[in-house]
């Protein structure tokens, strides 16, 4: 299984929440996070006198995918998040080791 | 661990699994039926099993539960509707009722409402609307649903059906843009796409809202019978292709098409026909296209590769009457408002709805040919109807306008027409051109996947008419025919030349006729000559289209392959060629075609490509061998211009640089370019000289220094803008040493740098000077920072701090890359002598991949062989890399055994597992 986390613009969630959805994710979860990347955020003018915003808010999407799914669902998301301009954000993909649903206590691809 | 599941879910748990294992065994057909009795049962079972007291609510299915049509990984979507109150009781009810099926992992969609709630979401959202179209009582109280159905009915379907269609209409335009026209594409998109099942549902529905309203049908009972037979077809493909990919995905991807038609019963092509249940059905009703199999192991690529060709075909033909009929019904019963065009034609009329015969009992043929014609200048489709009586009369109209000259005419005037899109539609629809020539019949539905086109060829041989037709308009830029972005931006002063279009329209029709036959081309020509023959046309006519067929492919693979800077390859052309005229079509054709086989063929590369041979070849025919100057004359030119340009103090530099340059650099490269490659040069040296002093190679010297030792790992990479938009030139100096070109390959590969182009100038003293043109970098915002980073990646692997192979193989087996997804095809490797004096051209072909190009260049480095030049190619996921090579002693690869084991290792080398 791989953990996908998504980070990206805010006013992206929604449309990488239907991409996922269309390609048949059943559930994920939601952070508002903030951070910055290589630009080290942005700056803003404030009464006349420039200051660094060193953290950009962001929303970071958590899904986590059978082995053979997660290029798909990469592809999806960054399709979905893309806008071609700095912040468009980044995805990670890492290994999750085991899942278990609290409810039913299943565990593994089919506790995703 | 559904030790808690109650009875009913227990026994739709066992009988689902069954049913899924029987299917994944074969048995698809049934399968959206059986699901869906299978869930319909659970919830009969579930509510009595729950339900305390006689029920006050519907439970009633919706969307594709509704219509009884589950695929595997279908939403099962229902709603629970009261007549007026929801009941606080409505809550946990609906828990029980659904979270059984949670548990067995199905996917849910419901909604809680009364009747008045239901209503008043359909006005408000389409979607609702259409879900409601199919509702489906399941269980409970007969009676609320039925006051559904009457209110949904009275206020929605009469109220809001209006409404309804035109945000279809809207909705379908984002699914044109969205998902693309699935009857035409290689992976085509079952559900969303053009002609998928969203079209074939829409018709159905619009057949209801026009019954609301009082409007007269669109179609006949049997038409609308053969639409359902469409739609089972595209569904069971679903199923087929849910149970394949192991999840809902709606796009038949390339990997998941073998496994999809195996299980559809498309086998290899040594099964008899009447074992396939659908292919035999298909031979019945005569739309079988016209594949013959040659007969091959089941097993073998080539085997599945046909079925699969099969199986595409019959889909696209499902899909292209679905979506006919979905465009026909949206046109004609709920036509756009606006002015509609006056026919001009007698026998015809015309109005918002589309192109009508006067007299549709006795439909005169010359008649049928003209309200075609009209179609075309108007951009407006024949009427159903009409359609009708061509399908209808097909054999007395054909045999009537068969083997005329006046039809061949008209059918040029449609194709000629910058509008023909609904009426070539319309031909290939009815059937009628098929009928005119069979020889179009026979290779219409083909596909080949081995090839440059991703349209089956009838598709394909409009499109590139429409492309021809386009260059010709006056009129700029028609949606159908939109010729901006990378459009050539002489093609319209070129085809306004053009003396006789017609022919130029003709050759686009037969172009690729001869798609059956292993030289396409040749068997194309000879196929215009018959046609052409039989239609009464004159022979000198006859001759040039089929000059223009035979050669159709030689720009193309000329520019693509081919030293450019080689004066013999451009006489080679100029004279087959022979006349201005002939190139000016030759290269119509030549972009009209690759625009028609889509982006990976024609971009601007290729076009920047196939420019320079257009206009290398019309200055030679123009003005003739003689008077160009010859090699020995420009490279003399040449020198002069450096030098004169260079200030006297480095004069005696230059002179030595320019003695040291290989020959061909002086007939590739302009006198600016010559300039910027010495002064490079003396750049490199400098540094090397540095890098030899700080870093002396003593041994056991411990090196720290990025660029390494003794200078073999100093490069100088110089970027700029590339000959076409959107690429960049890289020119990058380092001592020369066999397999160098390999690594550049590779470091460029590391950074997501796709080469399209390679020029190898290896100079007397040491110095290899490399001009690589590169795709753009992934990251277009920061392109700077890419260069540097590549030299570095240069660096290392010259001095072996990384393993550019390890490196590269670590990139394609991401768990990220997708492999398999392009067709599997055998790779081939040819090495011919005739396409060049001085060098060996060696062709490889195969699925491309991260590090390919390194890979090949790596095996022509330890067969002893150096690059000179390098046209890279890659077209939906196939590599063409073209190399022009010679041995180290400066001589071409003659020898029949080094030529097989090069041969051999180079094949090895494309698969690297």
């Amino acid at each position: 299984m791989k953990k996908i986390e998504i980070i990206t613009r805010t006013f992206k969630l929604d449309e990488v929440k239907t991409a996922l959805a269309g390609i048949g994710i059943k559930g994920m979860t939601v952070n508002e996070v903030k951070g910055f990347g290589r630009q080290g955020g942005h700056k803003e003018v404030y009464r006349g006198a420039e200051y660094q915003v060193d953290f950009v808010p962001k929303i970071k999407i958590d899904v986590v995918v059978e082995d053979d799914f997660a290029a798909q669902v990469v592809e999806a998301a960054r399709k979905a998040a893309h806008t071609g301009q700095v912040g468009d954000g980044k995805i990670f993909v890492s290994t999750v080791d085991e899942v278990i649903r609290i409810r039913t206590g299943e565990t593994g691809e089919e506790a995703i | 661990m559904h030790t808690d599941l109650p009875p009913s879910a227990q026994r739709l748990k066992t009988d689902r699994d069954a049913l899924f294992e029987r299917a994944r065994g074969g048995a698809v057909a049934g399968f959206p039926w059986e699901y869906t009795h299978l869930v319909d049962r659970y919830f009969e079972e579930r509510v009595t099993e729950i339900a305390e007291h006689p029920p006050d609510f519907a439970l009633v299915a919706v969307g594709g539960y509704g219509r009884g049509r589950l695929c595997p990984g279908s939403d099962v979507d229902i709603l629970l509707v009261f007549a007026r109150r929801i009941p606080d009781s409505a809550e946990s009810f609906v828990k029980s009722l659904l979270f059984p099926l949670w548990d067995l992992g199905l996917d849910l969609g419901h909604g809680v409402r009364t009747v008045a709630d239901c209503i008043a979401l359909a006005g408000k959202d389409f979607q609702v609307l259409a879900s409601l179209m199919d509702a489906r009582p399941l269980a409970g109280n007969a009676e609320v649903f039925q006051k559904l159905r009457d209110t949904f009915e009275a206020k929605a379907l009469r109220g809001h059906g209006r409404v309804f269609v035109q945000s279809l209409r809207r909705h379908n335009a984002t699914r044109a843009a969205q998902y693309g026209d699935a009857s035409a594409m290689l992976e085509p998109e079952l559900k969303n796409g053009l002609g998928g099942l969203r079209d074939g549902q829409q018709v159905f529905w619009l057949d209801r809202v026009m019954a609301a309203i009082g409007a007269d049908p669109v179609f006949l009972p049997e038409e609308l019978a053969r639409l359902r037979e469409d739609q089972a077809f595209l569904n069971r493909v679903r199923t087929a292709l849910h149970l394949c990919a192991g999840r809902k995905t709606d796009r038949l991807f390339f990997d998941l098409q073998p496994p999809t038609a195996r299980l559809m019963g498309f086998a290899a092509p040594d099964i008899a026909p009447e074992m396939v249940p659908e292919m035999a059905s298909d031979m019945a009703s005569g739309t079988a296209s016209n594949i013959a199999p040659e007969r091959a192991p089941q097993s073998s690529p080539e085997a599945t590769g046909r079925a699969v060709e099969f199986f595409l075909s019959r889909l696209h033909q499902a899909m292209t009457r679905v979506k006919a009929m979905r465009q026909a019904v949206f046109q004609e019963a709920f036509p756009v408002p606006g002015h509609a065009p006056r026919a001009t034609i007698r026998g015809v009329d015309m109005d918002g709805r589309g192109v009508r015969l006067t007299s549709r009992r006795q439909a005169a043929p010359a008649s049928v040919l003209d309200a075609f014609l009209e179609s075309a200048r108007s951009g407006l489709p024949l009427t159903w109807d009409t359609r009708r009586v061509i399908r209808d009369q097909l054999p007395r109209i054909a045999e009537g306008l068969t083997d005329r000259p006046a039809t061949l005419a008209t059918l040029v005037e449609v194709f000629s027409s910058p509008r023909s899109g609904p009426a070539c539609d319309g031909l290939l629809e009815t059937r009628l051109l098929p009928a005119l020539i069979p020889e179009f019949a026979k290779v219409e539905h083909l596909i080949q996947f081995n090839d440059y086109h991703v349209h089956p060829v009838g598709r394909h041989t409009m499109a590139t008419m429409t492309r021809l037709a386009g260059f010709a308009s006056s009129e700029p830029d028609l949606p159908a025919a939109p010729i901006t972005g990378t459009d050539t931006p002489w093609a319209r002063e070129i085809a306004a030349q053009i003396p006789d279009y017609s022919r130029l329209i003709l050759a686009g029709f037969f172009h690729d006729l001869g798609k059956n036959e292993p030289d396409h081309c040749e068997a194309g020509a000879a196929i215009a000559a018959h046609v052409l023959d039989r239609f009464g046309r004159d022979p000198e006519a006859i001759d040039e289209v089929a000059f223009l067929v035979r050669h159709h492919l030689l720009m193309a693979k000329t520019a693509t392959r081919r030293d450019l800077a080689d004066d013999g390859v451009i006489s080679e052309v100029a004279a087959l060629v022979r006349t201005t005229q002939r190139l000016d079509a030759l290269y119509l054709l030549a972009v009209a075609d690759a625009m028609a086989t889509g982006p990976r063929a024609w971009n601007t590369w290729s076009r920047s490509l196939l420019g320079e041979l257009y206009f290398k070849a019309r200055r030679q025919l123009l003005h003739g061998l003689a008077a160009e100057p010859d090699a020995r004359r420009r490279a003399e030119t040449a020198r002069a211009a450096v030098l004169a340009a260079t200030p006297e103090a480095e004069r005696e530099t230059a002179e030595a640089a320019l003695r040291a340059m290989p020959p061909r650099a002086l007939l590739a490269l302009d006198p600016d370019t010559l300039a910027g490659h010495i002064r490079l040069v003396r750049r490199f040296w400098a540094a090397v000289a540095q890098d030899r002093m700080r870093e002396p190679s003593t041994p056991g010297g411990k090196s720290t220094d990025a660029l390494g030792v003794n200078g073999e790992g100093v490069n100088l990479v110089e970027a700029g803008p590339g000959p076409a938009e959107g690429t960049y030139r890289l020119t990058i100096a380092a001592l020369d040493r066999p397999g160098l070109f390999a690594t550049m390959a590779g470091a460029l590969a590391l950074h997501g740098l796709n080469i399209l182009a390679a020029e190898l100038f290896t100079w007397a003293d040491g110095t290899a000077v490399d001009v690589f043109t590169v795709a753009e970098p992934p990251d277009t915002l920061f392109v700077d920072e890419v260069w540097p980073r590549v030299s570095r990646s240069i660096a290392h692997a010259l001095t072996g701090r990384i393993d550019l192979a390890t490196r590269l193989a670590e990139r394609r087996n991401s768990p990220l890359a997708r492999n398999g997804s392009s067709p599997r095809l055998r790779p081939l490797v040819s090495v011919h002598n005739r396409d060049s004096d001085a060098f060996s051209v060696i062709e490889v072909a195969a699925p491309d991949r991260i590090g390919f190009l390194h890979d090949m260049a790596r095996t022509l480095a330890g067969h002893g062989l150096s690059i000179h030049l390098a046209k890279i190619a890659t077209i939906k996921g196939r590599a063409a890399d073209i190399f022009h090579v010679r041995d180290r002693a400066g001589n071409r690869l003659t020898d029949p055994d080094r030529i097989d084991a090069l041969r051999r290792a180079l094949l090895a080398a494309t698969d690297p597992a």
